[in-house]
C-alpha cells in the first residue's frame, strides 16, 4: 500500500485577453494501472484552465493587489487549481493533482519521481497500514517541493 | 438522498400529538386489534373558525419541524405536529408470539416489535438497526399528548361538563400509563365565546382548578386559552405554550436517552424471546447490543437538537460498527452485510448534518472523504471490491448526498447568491494544512463529481459479460449465486437490471445528464460560466447518446452563437464543441447550422479529423431537409476559413475618376479540403460607392494557379438603372462571346435580385476557385460617382451547391484594420497602412469654367462698378446651371445682376448681401454665357469680397451635383487725396462805420437779409493729388461750404476754371487749386467767430471709358476739408503789397492794414528798419490808435535794391498797452518764415529784355 503526495498535473499560461498562451500536461500516478499517465485528456485540460478564468474574473473584484490568488478552486477532492495574475493580465494557472505521486508505506521519501518505478506493493491490507497511509498524506501536506514540481518523466 | 429508507434521515425533532381538533374519519374506525394501544374519549371535537385556525397553525408548525437547517437558540421550539382526531394509536409495546410456534412452557419475556430480540421484528435474530425505529420515535410515539377541550360557559350543564371531561381525561391517563409510555398529557382548555361575559376569572380558575384535581394533573399539564380577539393573538398564545410544552418534550427525549445508556451500562446481551431456529441461529454480540445502544442515545441526542452530544454518540456507534466486532464478521454475501452499510451511511450522513449544523464545513468534507475511503478499503478488504459499477454507483450517491445536504441544510454563505465558489475552513482548523478539497465547494462541484461517477459506472457496467446480464431465472441457480457474490448491490440493482441483454436498464446517460443540470446551474448562478459551458458540453455529449439531438442543439446552440471558446482561442474545445453540434444538426435536419460548422471546420486551425470529406459541397449529405435550404451565416456566428481584406489603391480618389482596388480572399482551409469555388463575392460599402458583384465564371482561369498569392484583373460593368454602360478600362479582359448567352441569363438573375435596390451596381467576372492555402487577389478599378467617404463594409460570399446555397457574410470595417496592396509574384502585401478600406472621395473637378471677361482693374470710390462674367462649358455635355452671387464687406450698395433675361436687383445692406438661384438654363457643352454685375458707387474706400458660385448639373448625370466657385476680392480706393491751407486776404470793401446809421441800417430787401457784418476775405489752397494706377480728366473743381455758423455767411468768390475737356491728371503728382472765400457777419454785433465747413469736390472721368465711345460718366469725388474758425475778435496785422508799374522803376507799395474788430480801443506801435535789400519811405516809427470796429492801413513805399529775389521788411507791429508783438499777416505775392515778413520782388523787365536780347 502506498500513500499519494500531490503533483503537478497541468501548468497553463493564460493571456490577457483569456486566450490560451502555454499549456504543459504532467503524468500522474494511476495506483490501478501502476502507470503514469496524465489524469486527464488534453481537452479536459483546457476546460479546466479556461475554468479558471471565471475565478480569476469573480476574484478580481475583491483581491488585493499583489496577483497572488492562492486556491482558484477545487475541481474535485483530487485536482486543485492555483492561481496567480502579473499587473499586465497575464494569468499563471497551475493545476495539482493531490494524490499525483505516491509514496511507499514506511518511506519518507518521494520515490514516485522515478516515474516508472514498479513494486505495487500489495503486501499489506489491514486498516491499520491504511491509516498509517492516510497520516502520511496529512504530514505531507498539500506544498509542493520544488523536486516535485519537475516533470516525472 | 433518495434509496435511504424513509425516516432514516429525517431532521429529528419532538412530536406531539394534538387530538380534539378534528374528528375521526368516519370511515376508518379506530385500530382495536390489541396490537396497539387506544386512546379515545368520546367527548366531541372542537368546532368553529378558532379549531380550523388551530389546525392549520399545526399544519404550518409541523411543515417547519421537516425542515433541515439547524435549529437555533432563537428559535423557541421545533416541533412535529399530528393532528388526530379524540382517538389515538400508539403502537403496542411489546411484540405478539409468532402463532405458528408451540406454546411455550415458561411466560415468555417479550419485547419491543422493533428490536432484534422479537422473533415478529425484521431483525430477528440478528439485525443491527433499521429506520422503523426511528420512524416509531417521530411519527408514532409523541412526546405530549395534547388534547383540545372546550369549558362551557352555560352554567346548567357546566357541571355535567366538567365531569365528563375528568372522566374522559382520567381514562386516558390510564391507558397511557397501562401502555408503558412515558408520553406526556397535556390539556388545553378553550373558553367558547361566552365565556368572557359569563364567566368571571374565579369560576374559571375553580372550574380548572376542579378538572385538575380530578384528574391528578399537575398545574404545567393544563391549559386554558380564553376566546382571542383576532388570530394573530391566538398564534402568540399557542406559540408561548408551545415553547413550554417544548421543553417538556425535550424532558420526555432526556428521559429515553437516559434510559439507553442505562441499558448499555448494563453491559449483558439481552436473550431473545425464542432462540432463532433459522439462518445463522446467531444473535447479536454485546458490540452490536452496544452499537444500538450509542445509536439510540444519539437520535435521542438529535431529538433534543443537542449536537455534541449527538455526535459523539453517532461516532462511538461508527466506530463500533466499523471496528472488528461488528462489519468485519458479517460475511459479505448476507444482507446484514449491506444493512451495516446502510447503517454506516445513515450515521454519515447524519454526522455530516450535525458537522453542517455547526458550522464545521471543512470537518463535513473530511468526514465524508474519511467515510468513503474507510468504505472503500472495507469493500476492497471484505466485500467485492471497488471496480465495479456498484461501488461507482454508491461514490456518485455519496457525492449527491453532499450536495443534497449542503441545500437542504442551507449552509450559510454558500449560497448562489454569496457568489462564494468555497467557504473558508471553521475556525477549529485555522492553521491547520487543510487539502483544497476540504474547503467545502458549492453544490455545482458537487453535483459534477457525482455525474462523473455515474460515467465511471456506466463505463463499468458496460463491461458486465453477457453470461451476468441475462434475468436470472433464465440461468442456473449455481450462476445466480455466483453472480450475487460478484456483484456489489448495495443500493444499486443487480447487473441484469443494471445493463440487460434485453430491454433498457438504467439509464445512466439520463441520470447523469440530471446532475450535469444541477450542477450548471449551480454554476451559473455564480457566473462561473466556463464551467457551466464545460457540462454544457459534458451534458450535450450525454443526450447524444441518447440520441435527443435537439436537446443537443439546445444546450450547445447558446455557446455556439456566443462564440465562447472560439472568440478566445480555446481551439480544442471549440472544436469538440462543433463536432458534436455537427453531429446533432446534421440529425435533426438543420441544414444551416451543418454548413455553418463545415465552413468553419475547414479551418485549419483545427485538427484535421481523419476520414472527414472537408469538402463544402457535401455538406449536406446525409441530411435529411425539405426543401433547398438558402443558408445565411455571418462571421460573428460562425468564424471562417477564408479571410478577406479590401484596400483601396490610394487613400483619395475624385468623382468622376476611377480607383484600383483589391479584394484579397485567404483560403485558411486544411490542406485535405477540397477548393472552394464561390458562386459569387458582393462587396458593399458604407458610403457613397455601388456595391460590387463577383460572379464565378470558369472560363476565365487565374493565370498563375500554383503561386500562393495570385492577383487577378477584372473588369467592372456598371449598371445604372438597368442600361448597362461599359466604364472605363484599364485592363480589360477578353470576353468570352462563346458564352455570352449564359452571361446575360446570369445578368438578369442578378438584376432581379436587386431589383429592389435602385442604385444599381458594379459587376465583375473571373474565377472564383480558392484553393487551400491559397490567396486570390481580385484587381479592380472602381468608377467613383459621388464624394464622400466610403469604405467597404462587407463582404458576402455566396456558395451555390445543388443541396444548399450559402451566403456568407464578412465583416471589413474593422477600423485600424491593415491592409496592403498584393502585386504578382509577392506573397506579401506592400504598402501596409491602417484603414485602407476607406477611400475619400474628392468631388468631382468642376469643367465648367468661371471668368471675368475683362481682367479686373482697380475700383475706387464714387465710381459705380461694373462686371462682367462669363460661363465657359468646358464639361463634354450641356449643363444645367443656378447662380448664386453673395457679396461680403461693410456696407453692400445696392446691385444689379442681369444674366440675360433675368434681371436681380438688391438694395444697400450691412455685410452681406446676395442673390441666389438665378437659374440660367441649359448651356450647352463648349458654349458660354455672360453675365453683369453693376455696382453703385460707394463712398467710401472699402473692401468687398464677392463669391460667384454656379450649381450645375450634367444633361447626362443628374445626380451629380458639381459646383464651381469664382470668387473675386475688390479692393476699392480713393482716387484722390488733398490737403489743405486757408490763408488771409486783406477784403478789398471797407468796414462798416459804427457812425454810419444807413449802412447799419437792417434794411430787408424782401427775403434776403442783406449782410452788414464785418467781412474777411480768405483764399483756400488745395493741393490734391491722384491715388489712381492710370490718368484721370478732371474736369471740374469746386469748393463747397457745407456748413456755416448760424449768423455768419460764408461763399466762394473764385475759383479755378478747367476747359471743357477738363485736365489731365497723372497718378502721383500734385496738383494745386485756390479758391477764394469771403465770410461775413449778418450783424456788426455779432461778436463771435464763425466756424465754416469745407468740402473740395472733384469732378472726374476715367480717360479710357471714352476710348469705348460709351457715356463717359463723371464721378464726383467729394472731400472734407475740414472745419475753420474766421471772423474772430482779436486785432491782426495783414500786410499787402501793391507792385508799381513800369514805369516807377519797380517801386513797391506795401500797405501795412490792422484791423480792430474788437470793441476796445487799441494803439499799435509800427517800427520799420531800414534794411540793406532795400531803401523805403513813410514812418520809420509810428504810432497807430484804432477806434473799436474799425481798420487803418499804413502805407510804405519801398524800393527793392535788388530783383527777383524776397526782401524781408524788418517791421514790427506792437500792441502799446500789452506790449505784445503782433504777427504781421502776408498776403498774396508774399510769405512769412520764422524771421518775419517776407516779400517778392519780381525781377525788373529791362533785366528779362537783356537776357532775352
Amino acid at each position: 500500500m502506498s500513500a499519494a503526495i500531490p503533483s503537478v498535473a497541468c501548468l497553463g499560461v493564460i493571456g490577457r485577453n483569456n486566450n490560451p498562451l502555454h499549456i504543459s500536461i504532467f503524468p500522474s500516478y494511476d495506483p490501478t494501472a501502476n502507470a503514469f499517465t496524465p489524469i486527464r485528456n488534453p481537452l479536459q485540460f483546457s476546460l479546466l484552465l479556461s475554468s479558471t478564468i471565471d475565478v480569476f474574473d469573480l476574484r478580481s473584484k475583491t483581491s488585493t493587489a499583489s496577483g497572488d490568488f492562492g486556491l482558484l478552486h477545487a475541481i474535485d477532492d483530487r485536482l486543485a487549481a492555483y492561481g496567480f495574475e502579473t499587473n499586465t493580465g497575464v494569468r499563471m494557472v497551475c493545476i495539482v493533482d493531490m494524490r499525483g505521486r505516491r509514496v511507499e508505506a514506511g518511506g519518507s521519501g518521494v520515490s514516485g519521481q522515478g516515474g516508472g518505478v514498479a513494486g505495487a506493493s500489495t503486501a499489506s491490507s489491514t486498516s491499520a497500514s491504511a491509516a498509517a497511509a492516510r497520516s502520511s498524506v496529512g504530514s505531507v501536506g498539500a506544498g509542493l517541493r520544488d523536486s516535485e514540481i519537475k516533470p516525472g518523466m | 438522498m433518495d434509496g435511504y429508507p424513509l425516516g432514516s434521515l429525517d431532521h429529528n425533532v419532538p412530536l406531539i400529538v394534538v387530538s380534539g381538533l378534528s374528528s375521526d374519519p368516519p370511515d376508518q374506525p379506530p385500530k382495536a386489534k390489541g396490537q396497539g394501544v387506544l386512546l379515545r374519549s368520546d367527548l366531541p371535537p372542537l368546532e368553529g373558525k378558532e379549531a380550523n385556525f388551530l389546525e392549520s397553525y399545526f399544519e404550518e408548525v409541523d411543515e417547519r419541524g421537516k425542515s433541515w437547517t439547524v435549529v437555533t437558540r432563537e428559535e423557541h421550539f421545533r416541533l412535529r405536529v399530528k393532528t388526530v382526531g379524540r382517538s389515538f394509536v400508539l403502537p403496542s409495546r411489546r411484540a405478539t408470539l409468532p402463532e405458528t410456534i408451540e406454546p411455550l412452557t415458561t411466560a415468555p419475556i417479550l419485547h419491543s416489535p422493533f428490536s432484534p430480540l422479537s422473533p415478529s421484528s425484521a431483525l430477528y435474530p440478528d439485525g443491527l438497526m433499521n429506520a422503523q425505529w426511528i420512524k416509531k420515535h417521530q411519527e408514532e410515539i409523541p412526546s405530549i399528548f395534547v388534547c383540545f377541550h372546550t369549558l362551557t360557559s352555560d352554567s346548567k350543564i357546566a357541571v355535567q361538563q366538567d365531569n365528563r371531561l375528568k372522566s374522559a381525561l382520567n381514562g386516558m391517563r390510564a391507558t397511557l400509563v397501562e401502555s408503558g409510555y412515558k408520553t406526556r398529557l397535556v390539556v388545553i382548555i378553550l373558553g367558547d365565546a361566552e365565556a368572557k361575559t359569563n364567566l368571571t376569572a374565579e369560576i374559571i380558575q375553580d372550574r380548572l382548578e376542579g378538572v385538575r384535581r380530578g384528574t391528578g394533573l399537575d398545574p404545567k399539564s393544563i391549559f386554558y386559552i380564553p376566546p382571542q380577539e383576532s388570530p394573530s393573538e391566538l398564534r402568540r398564545v399557542m406559540d408561548s405554550i408551545f415553547a413550554l410544552l417544548y421543553n417538556t418534550a425535550i424532558e420526555y427525549y432526556r428521559d429515553l436517552g437516559r434510559h439507553a445508556r442505562k441499558k448499555r451500562s448494563r453491559g449483558i446481551v439481552p436473550q431473545p424471546t425464542l432462540p432463532p431456529t433459522s439462518g445463522t441461529s446467531q444473535t447479536l454480540s454485546l458490540p452490536d447490543w452496544n452499537f444500538r445502544y450509542d445509536f439510540k442515545s444519539a437520535i435521542f441526542a438529535e431529538f433534543r437538537q443537542e449536537i455534541d452530544a449527538a455526535i459523539r454518540s453517532f461516532e462511538q456507534a461508527y466506530e463500533i460498527l466499523l471496528g472488528q466486532d461488528v462489519l468485519d464478521i458479517i460475511p459479505s454475501w448476507s444482507p446484514r452485510w449491506n444493512e451495516a452499510r446502510l447503517l454506516a451511511d445513515i450515521i454519515s450522513i447524519r454526522c455530516l448534518r450535525l458537522h453542517l449544523w455547526m458550522g464545521q464545513t471543512s470537518l463535513a468534507v473530511r468526514r465524508w472523504q474519511s467515510h468513503r475511503d474507510r468504505i472503500s478499503d472495507f469493500v476492497d478488504r471484505r466485500g467485492r471490491g471497488t471496480n465495479n459499477y456498484g461501488w461507482q454507483a454508491w461514490e456518485s450517491r455519496w457525492a449527491m448526498v453532499m450536495a443534497n445536504m449542503i441545500e437542504m441544510v442551507e449552509v450559510p454563505g454558500l449560497g448562489p447568491s454569496t457568489m462564494t465558489i468555497f467557504l473558508q475552513p471553521e475556525k477549529a482548523l485555522f492553521g491547520e494544512r487543510l487539502q483544497p478539497w476540504e474547503l467545502l465547494h458549492h453544490t455545482g462541484y458537487w453535483y459534477r463529481i457525482a455525474a462523473r461517477h455515474l460515467g465511471a459506472r456506466r463505463t463499468l457496467a458496460h463491461r458486465i459479460p453477457d453470461d451476468d446480464r441475462g434475468a436470472p431465472d433464465a440461468s442456473p441457480a449455481s450462476r445466480v449465486a455466483s453472480k450475487a457474490i460478484r456483484y456489489d448491490t448495495y443500493m444499486c440493482p443487480p447487473p441484469h437490471e443494471e445493463y440487460p441483454l434485453n430491454g433498457n436498464g438504467i439509464n445512466h446517460a439520463q441520470l447523469m445528464i440530471d446532475c450535469l443540470l444541477n450542477a450548471r446551474g449551480q454554476f451559473q448562478a455564480r457566473k462561473q460560466h466556463r464551467i457551466a459551458a464545460e457540462i454544457s458540453l459534458e451534458c450535450a455529449r450525454e443526450m447524444a447518446t441518447l440520441g435527443s439531438w435537439n436537446e443537443v442543439l439546445a444546450m450547445l446552440r447558446p455557446l455556439w452563437e456566443d462564440k465562447s471558446f472560439r472568440s478566445e482561442w480555446w481551439l480544442d474545445i471549440s472544436e469538440e464543441i462543433l463536432w458534436v453540434m455537427r453531429r446533432a444538426a446534421a440529425e435533426t435536419g438543420r441544414a444551416d447550422i451543418v454548413v455553418a460548422i463545415d465552413w468553419e471546420l475547414m479551418n485549419e486551425r483545427f485538427t484535421p479529423r481523419k476520414k472527414w470529406h472537408y469538402d463544402l459541397a457535401k455538406s449536406l449529405d446525409g441530411v435529411s431537409s425539405t426543401s433547398r435550404p438558402f443558408i445565411t451565416i455571418s462571421d460573428d456566428v460562425a468564424s471562417s476559413f477564408i479571410s478577406t481584406s479590401f484596400a483601396f489603391r490610394s487613400k483619395e480618389g475624385r468623382a468622376g475618376e476611377t480607383c484600383l482596388a483589391q479584394l484579397s480572399l485567404k483560403s485558411e482551409a486544411l490542406q485535405a479540403a477540397a477548393p472552394v469555388t464561390l458562386s459569387s463575392i458582393r462587396v458593399e460599402f458604407e458610403g457613397h460607392l455601388k456595391p460590387i458583384t463577383l460572379i464565378h465564371d470558369s472560363d476565365l482561369q487565374t493565370n498563375s494557379s500554383e503561386t500562393p498569392v495570385s492577383v487577378t484583373p477584372v473588369a467592372l460593368t456598371e449598371q445604372l438603372g438597368g442600361d448597362t454602360k461599359e466604364s472605363d478600362q484599364s485592363e480589360k479582359e477578353d470576353k468570352n462571346d462563346g458564352d455570352g448567352d449564359e452571361d446575360k441569363a446570369k445578368d438578369e438573375d442578378e438584376v432581379e435580385d436587386k431589383d429592389d435596390e435602385k442604385e444599381g451596381q458594379l459587376t465583375g467576372k473571373c474565377d472564383l476557385t480558392l484553393r487551400p492555402g491559397h490567396r486570390q487577389v481580385f484587381e479592380m478599378n472602381i468608377p467613383l460617382r459621388e464624394p464622400g467617404q466610403a469604405s467597404a463594409s462587407r463582404v458576402v460570399l455566396t456558395y451555390k451547391t445543388d443541396t444548399f446555397e450559402l451566403d456568407y457574410t464578412l465583416s471589413l470595417s474593422e477600423s485600424g484594420k491593415i491592409t496592403g496592396w498584393f502585386v504578382q509574384g509577392a506573397t506579401k502585401p506592400r504598402l501596409s497602412r491602417p484603414d485602407g478600406h476607406i477611400l475619400h472621395i474628392q468631388p468631382r473637378p468642376p469643367k465648367m469654367k468661371l471668368r471675368l471677361v475683362e481682367p479686373l482693374g482697380q475700383f475706387y470710390a464714387n465710381e459705380p462698378i461694373p462686371l462682367r462674367i462669363g460661363l465657359y462649358n468646358e464639361e463634354d455635355d450641356s449643363a444645367n446651371v443656378k447662380l448664386d452671387i453673395r457679396i461680403v464687406g461693410k456696407t453692400i450698395p445696392r446691385f444689379q445682376v442681369d444674366a440675360g433675361e433675368h434681371k436681380r436687383e438688391v438694395d444697400t445692406a450691412e455685410e452681406e448681401s446676395q442673390v441666389t438661384g438665378i437659374a440660367l438654363g441649359h448651356i450647352a457643352s463648349s458654349s458660354s454665357l455672360e453675365l453683369s454685375i453693376h455696382l453703385d458707387p460707394t463712398p467710401a474706400p472699402t473692401v468687398y469680397e464677392i463669391q460667384i458660385r454656379a450649381d450645375y448639373h450634367l444633361e447626362s448625370d443628374a445626380a451629380t451635383p458639381i459646383v464651381q466657385v469664382l470668387p473675386i476680392h475688390l479692393n476699392i480706393v480713393n482716387a484722390f487725396e488733398a490737403n489743405y491751407d486757408l490763408m488771409p486776404r486783406l477784403h478789398p470793401d471797407p468796414w462798416p462805420s459804427l457812425f454810419d446809421y444807413e449802412d447799419l441800417q437792417d434794411v430787408s430787401d424782401g427775403d434776403v437779409i442783406q449782410a452788414r457784418g464785418l467781412a474777411q476775405q480768405w483764399c483756400l489752397v488745395c493741393h490734391y493729388a491722384s491715388f489712381a494706377t492710370e490718368d484721370l480728366d478732371v474736369v471740374g473743381l469746386d469748393l463747397v461750404v457745407t456748413a456755416v455758423t448760424p449768423g455768419g455767411r460764408c461763399q466762394v468768390v473764385n475759383q479755378p476754371e478747367l476747359s471743357a475737356d477738363g485736365m489731365i491728371v497723372a497718378p502721383k503728382t500734385m496738383y494745386e487749386a485756390r479758391f477764394g472765400l469771403v465770410a461775413q457777419k449778418i450783424t456788426l454785433d455779432d461778436r463771435h467767430p464763425v466756424a465754416i465747413d469745407l468740402a473740395f469736390v472733384v469732378r472726374w472721368r476715367r480717360r479710357r471709358q471714352l476710348a469705348d465711345g460709351e457715356n463717359n460718366t463723371i464721378n464726383v469725388t467729394t472731400m472734407t476739408v475740414g472745419q475753420y474758425m474766421v471772423l474772430g475778435t482779436e486785432p491782426r496785422v495783414l500786410a499787402s503789397v501793391l507792385h508799381s508799374s513800369q514805369e516807377q522803376a519797380g517801386l513797391v507799395r506795401l500797405d501795412i492794414t490792422i484791423e480792430n474788430p474788437s470793441s476796445h480801443f487799441l494803439t499799435f506801435g509800427l517800427v520799420m528798419e531800414p534794411s540793406d535789400a532795400f531803401a523805403f519811405s513813410g514812418s520809420k516809427q509810428t504810432t497807430v490808435h484804432l477806434l473799436p470796429m474799425s481798420r487803418r492801413t499804413k502805407t510804405y513805399r519801398l524800393l527793392p535794391l535788388a530783383r527777383g529775389v524776397y526782401i524781408r521788411p524788418g517791421l514790427v507791429v506792437r500792441d502799446k498797452y500789452f506790449q505784445k508783438v503782433l504777427r504781421v499777416i502776408p498776403t498774396e505775392g508774399m510769405k512769412i518764415d520764422k524771421d518775419g515778413l517776407l516779400v517778392w520782388v519780381p525781377p525788373a523787365p529791362e533785366a528779362e529784355e537783356k537776357a532775352e536780347g
